[in-house]
């Protein structure tokens, strides 16, 4: 079946489609396979049960309207599921997930039990204890220089983080394969920060209460790596264990990427693991997307598409938007001030080391090539997200076209 | 509890961690601030000050400089490479050493020749310190350990515990790319030292 060929006549194939009441009249349906949902009206789910009781789009309008007395346009409603991806139209695609999330849920449920949160909330609490404990364990920025040797030094810093960033999003994976739910992985951006992302879009197909393991399960395994980090360190320095001293340097810089990974999942209005528990919590649908365009409107123009949003928001939305929108503005000030503060002056510092060296140094030397590999890594640093805001405008053009 | 106490819960403890984490530098810098202590007097600070030979960076490591008037050097010419405190069983280039003391960290530097029952006391103190201390051999020393800070030198003949983690507690952090708190260089007029930072009478 083709859109164009949906028609009075046509029956949709909806049996795996997962129905879950969300609140009084809201549903939400949509293709855990493919990770597509939306939330529909009552007669919406009344519709799609028809539907896959193999009634044609005439035949279940005319049951519904039998039912309520009212007409009811179905065919507009089944090209509203075609156009949302819950109901696929040709032949359906195979869903790509990621390996991980495919994992058997028995095999996972246990790393996601009481006794698994127990340990997680122990080992944050430990990390914090100890902390507060020996505060020199604290980490600074001079951490991530393992070695005096500043690109091997970053290259090591850069791979732990980003292995660790992995591991992270594995968590994520793992904890949605355990109720079901596969994931896909991919790179995004939460604005001047590029991050790896865990799509766990299947979990609305779950109550409220079984989201919040998986959008926690990262934060939950990065407190075990810090316990784990400190609590060694913190033996070393008070002479309970021998560790080789480069262990030990390597270890601090474990510590600095952890609490600054955790730090930065705080930041709710980047859409962070907090910003999705907090949304759950508060049964908003949409709320960063709301709060976004109720600001905007008052110093720009919004597009049509923009203008139906917010006019069709859930009442909830619009509610937390009110309060959520001063902290989203603070955020954004917040990193306004800090690229000014922090990531350009060190780009600065970079520049002009880099460059004082490329003048000086014998061309050619080690010294010389890794003056030249600093700016280029500033430079990723400085455009990693503008390049991926570039990517995802020319997807969302390719998508309309 | 209902949903929407949950909410509102969650709502307060997501906003809070998220104004605390923004909030993190400046409240860092302000705890810093409220722990500080004016500087401690020149009398009570150990060792002996030594004159500013410059905090310039070298271009690249091995480029010519003025030599270091002291050994270990306390300040001048130095590497922008950064090394980080802690355990070291490799000698430190001394453009390196000052670098690290620019930082407002210190070093405790052994003679070869040392027992490894006097390192393992040197580094039993450097770990209790891990903030604040660099902890290497150095083989320019004929005999014992060197204690340095920013322009600040002393020399001791073997290994006495109290002295260093006097060294230590007294002399890291009172200079971080400036002087802190209110300390100074402690030199009133030239002091006129000898290559080994003794003063020369």
């Amino acid at each position: 079946m083709t859109a164009t060929a949906l028609g009075p006549d046509s029956r949709l194939a909806v049996a795996h489609l997962v129905v879950r009441r969300e609140d009084e009249d809201e549903y939400v349906v949509g293709d855990p396979g493919n990770g597509n949902f939306v939330v529909v009206p009552e007669l919406g789910a009344r519709l799609i049960e028809l539907f896959a009781a193999g009634h044609t789009v005439a035949q279940a309008a005319e049951e519904v309207e039998r039912e309520t007395g009212e007409p009811i346009d179905a065919l507009d409603f089944a090209e509203v599921l075609i156009e949302a991806g819950v109901v696929d139209a040709d032949q359906p695609e195979p869903a790509r997930f990621w390996s991980v999330s495919r994992v058997p849920a028995g095999l996972v449920r246990w790393l996601f039990g009481r006794t698994a949160w127990t340990v997680y909330i122990g080992c944050l609490v430990g990390a914090i204890a100890m902390f507060i404990a020996e505060p020199s364990l604290l980490p600074t920025y001079e951490d991530t220089f393992v070695f005096p040797d500043i690109i091997a030094s970053l290259l090591l810093t850069n791979v732990v983080v980003v292995v660790l960033t992995i591991v992270h999003e594995i968590w994520h994976a793992l904890a949605g394969a355990a109720v079901g739910v596969p994931s896909r992985i991919r790179i995004e951006r939460r604005g001047i920060f590029p991050v790896l992302e865990t799509d766990l879009t299947g979990l609305w197909a779950l109550p409220p209460a079984r989201r919040y393991g998986p959008f926690l399960a990262g934060m939950a395994i990065d407190s075990v790596l810090l316990f784990v980090c400190v609590g060694l360190r913190f033996a070393w320095s008070w002479g309970w264990v021998d560790l080789p001293p480069g262990l030990v340097r390597i270890l601090a810089m474990v510590v600095f990427g952890q609490v600054v990974k955790l730090a930065f999942q705080t930041l709710a209005y980047l859409r962070t693991d907090m910003y999705l528990v907090m949304a759950t919590a508060t049964g908003c649908r949409n709320l960063h997307q709301v709060t976004r365009l109720s600001l905007k409107r008052l110093v720009w123009r919004l597009t049509e598409q923009e203008k139906v949003i917010l006019r069709d928001a859930h009442p909830r939305d619009v509610r937390v938007a009110r309060w959520y929108r001063l902290l989203y503005l603070a955020g954004i000030t917040w990193m306004v001030w800090f690229a000014l503060h922090f990531l350009w002056p060190s780009a600065v510092v970079v520049f002009g080391w880099s460059a004082g060296v490329l003048a000086d140094a014998p061309a050619g030397s080690y010294y010389w090539w890794e003056a030249l590999a600093l700016i280029g890594f500033a430079l990723f640093n400085l455009f990693a997200p503008l390049l991926i805001m570039l990517r995802n405008k020319i997807r969302e053009r390719r998508a309309v076209a | 509890m209902t949903r929407r106490w949950l909410g509102s819960v969650v709502s307060v403890v997501v906003t809070s961690l998220s104004v605390l984490t923004m909030s993190s530098l400046g409240l860092g810098a302000l705890v810093e601030v409220s722990r500080r202590a004016a500087a401690l007097p020149c009398d009570q600070v150990p060792g002996v000050p030594q004159p500013f030979e410059g905090d310039r960076h070298i271009p690249y490591d091995g480029a010519p400089h003025t030599p270091y008037r002291t050994v270990p050097p306390t300040s001048g010419w130095h590497s922008a490479r950064i090394l980080t405190p802690g355990i070291y069983r490799d000698p430190i280039p001394e453009e390196m050493q000052v670098h690290v003391l620019e930082h407002g960290h210190v070093l405790v530097q052994y003679a070869p020749g040392t027992s490894a029952a006097d390192i393992a006391a040197l580094e039993r103190l450097g770990r209790r310190h891990p903030r604040d201390v660099v902890v290497a051999p150095y083989p320019a020393l004929d005999q014992g350990v060197a204690l340095t800070g920013w322009q600040r030198l002393q020399r001791l003949p073997g290994v006495d515990e109290h002295a260093v983690r006097e060294f230590i507690t007294k002399v890291a952090r009172r200079y971080d790319h400036s002087w802190r708190d209110g300390a100074t260089d402690c030199l009133s007029g030239p002091v006129r030292t000898d290559r080994r930072g003794l003063p020369r009478s």
